[in-house]
């Protein structure tokens, strides 16, 4: 058992008996991941902070029940995706927005700019280009090969908590992987060269 | 092996953990079939853009914390304003054991910090004053107010006593603050809880430990206000720029308490209502 799941199993076990203090620092632990896997699912940043919220609800709600089969993170996997389906559900024409593209800060609107030192600005350039076209081919796919993909690649889970996140067979995730990767193949191939495909 | 069985094989091949036998069957169809082969290229370079994304940065929102919380409580406010409140609970068997019945001794007047400036927030029955828009949650329980505070940004809190003196001045940086107004004396007792910079500062009246039977009386609104603690023994959240009008009140019996406090003052210019957390609200109309 690692350390942090060691911790994890005080803090929910202190959860149970009440201790908001132990929810919290739950909360404040988890959250950074748990945010940048639901923005990386919906590139948005309001959409991502209302699934990350959802999600802690309904962690909240069901920690009483939490029996500890599987890590916490595993089991925040599961939640978080089943929020962002169902929020996708719900909005399913809501717009999205790229990494790339403007962020509102108080003193208006500038580009996102993150440092990559150490790359000539035509790589820089080629680089975000290919970026943002993978991030795009990734929001084609469906929403729960999106999660999959995103899970693996970008999540770095196994496919053994990948299965346990999504209650399936290892098989079928690693079939439904494949397939998904597949699908982005043939939606990158309309870019070719930026995939040297 | 035709080619889009092969691809069914891609993701195992590429990691190794394709079986000897199948992986022999692909090679070979790769070897004779140059489109399937330029296919293993091209979902070599999927997999490797892909393995990409987790080098890009997301940024986190500075008030991420906030929003879960925020979430959180709301969350929690609401499942517990489905649920009837404690007060009334308590209030309706107290009408039916009699109040008497409920005294208890002790003669301390104290006021207990909890995890001053800790991340720790509210506790989970612990519910928003609705007619309170300064952010203080209180909820009247084991004989104690609990007070919670979770400021946006740097905030500075003062308890004072009736007389004025400060009790507690404390300082916030988006921490969380919880204190417990208790008061051990036979009457109620008056506690000023003020955010810097809010111009009307709460005061709570928590019931002491004897019920008064004098129903009627006059004075300032404080003085009403304790005089409901001291009657009814519920705790009192008194939210009046003045407090200095002068009112006489006759509290009507047998009837509820909100009724009693509502019908009390002829012509009143307070408005009551009873909190979630079982404090009852008296705003300045």
């Amino acid at each position: 058992m690692s350390a942090s799941y060691a911790d994890d199993a005080i803090l929910i076990e202190r959860s149970q008996k009440g201790d908001r203090s132990a929810v919290d620092a739950l909360i404040s632990k988890h959250q950074e991941r748990a945010y940048q896997y639901a923005y990386r699912l919906t590139r948005n940043s309001d959409e991502a902070s209302d699934v990350v919220a959802d999600a802690f609800v309904r962690v909240y709600n069901a920690l009483p029940n939490f029996k500890g089969n599987s890590a916490f993170t595993t089991w925040l996997y599961r939640i978080l995706t089943n929020c962002f389906l169902d929020i996708r559900k719900k909005e399913k024409n809501r717009p999205t927005t790229s990494l790339d593209q403007t962020m509102e800060t108080s003193e208006g609107e500038m580009e996102r700019q993150f440092e990559d030192p150490g790359r000539s600005p035509l790589e820089e350039t080629e680089r975000n280009e290919r970026e943002r076209s993978m991030q795009d081919a990734v929001a084609q796919l469906p929403e729960y090969q999106r999660a999959m993909i995103t899970m693996y690649h970008a999540e770095m889970l196994s496919y053994e908590e990948i299965a346990e996140a999504l209650d399936l067979p290892i098989g079928t995730v690693k079939s439904r992987l494949n397939r998904a990767r597949l699908s982005m193949r043939e939606i990158l191939g309309k870019n070719e060269e930026l995939f040297q495909i | 092996m035709n080619a889009e069985k092969a691809k069914e094989y891609f993701s195992a091949y590429v990691e190794g953990t394709l079986d000897k036998g199948l992986r022999q069957q692909l090679d070979q169809k790769l070897a004779s079939d140059a489109n399937l082969r330029m296919e293993m290229e091209a979902f070599r370079s999927v997999i490797t853009g892909l393995d990409g994304l987790r080098a890009v940065p997301v940024e986190i929102p500075s008030d991420l914390n906030d929003k879960i919380q925020a979430r959180l409580d709301r969350h929690i406010w609401e499942k517990q304003r489905a649920k009837p409140a404690p007060w009334t609970l308590w209030f309706r068997n107290a009408a039916f054991a009699g109040l008497g019945a409920l005294a208890i001794f002790g003669a301390i007047n104290s006021l207990a910090s909890r995890g001053e400036g800790s991340k720790a927030s509210l506790a989970p029955d612990i519910v928003k004053s609705t007619s309170n828009d300064n952010q203080i949650s209180a909820r009247w329980e084991d004989k104690v107010v609990k007070l919670s505070y979770k400021p946006s940004g740097q905030r500075t809190v003062v308890v004072k006593a009736a007389d004025g003196s400060v009790l507690k001045k404390v300082s916030l940086d988006n921490a969380v603050w919880e204190s417990d107004l208790r008061n051990s004396n036979p009457n109620a007792a008056t506690f000023g809880v003020q955010i810097e910079g809010e111009t009307v500062e709460s005061t709570y009246v928590v019931p002491g430990t004897q019920r008064s039977e004098t129903m009627a009386g006059s004075g300032d609104l404080l003085k009403f206000a304790e005089a409901i603690s001291n009657v009814y023994g519920v705790p009192v959240l008194l939210r009046a720029a003045d407090v200095t009008g002068q009112v006489s009140w006759t509290f009507p019996p047998k009837t509820s308490l909100l009724e009693a406090v509502t019908h009390s003052v002829p012509g009143a210019t307070f408005t009551a209502e009873m909190l979630e957390g079982g404090v009852l609200s008296l705003r300045q109309s």
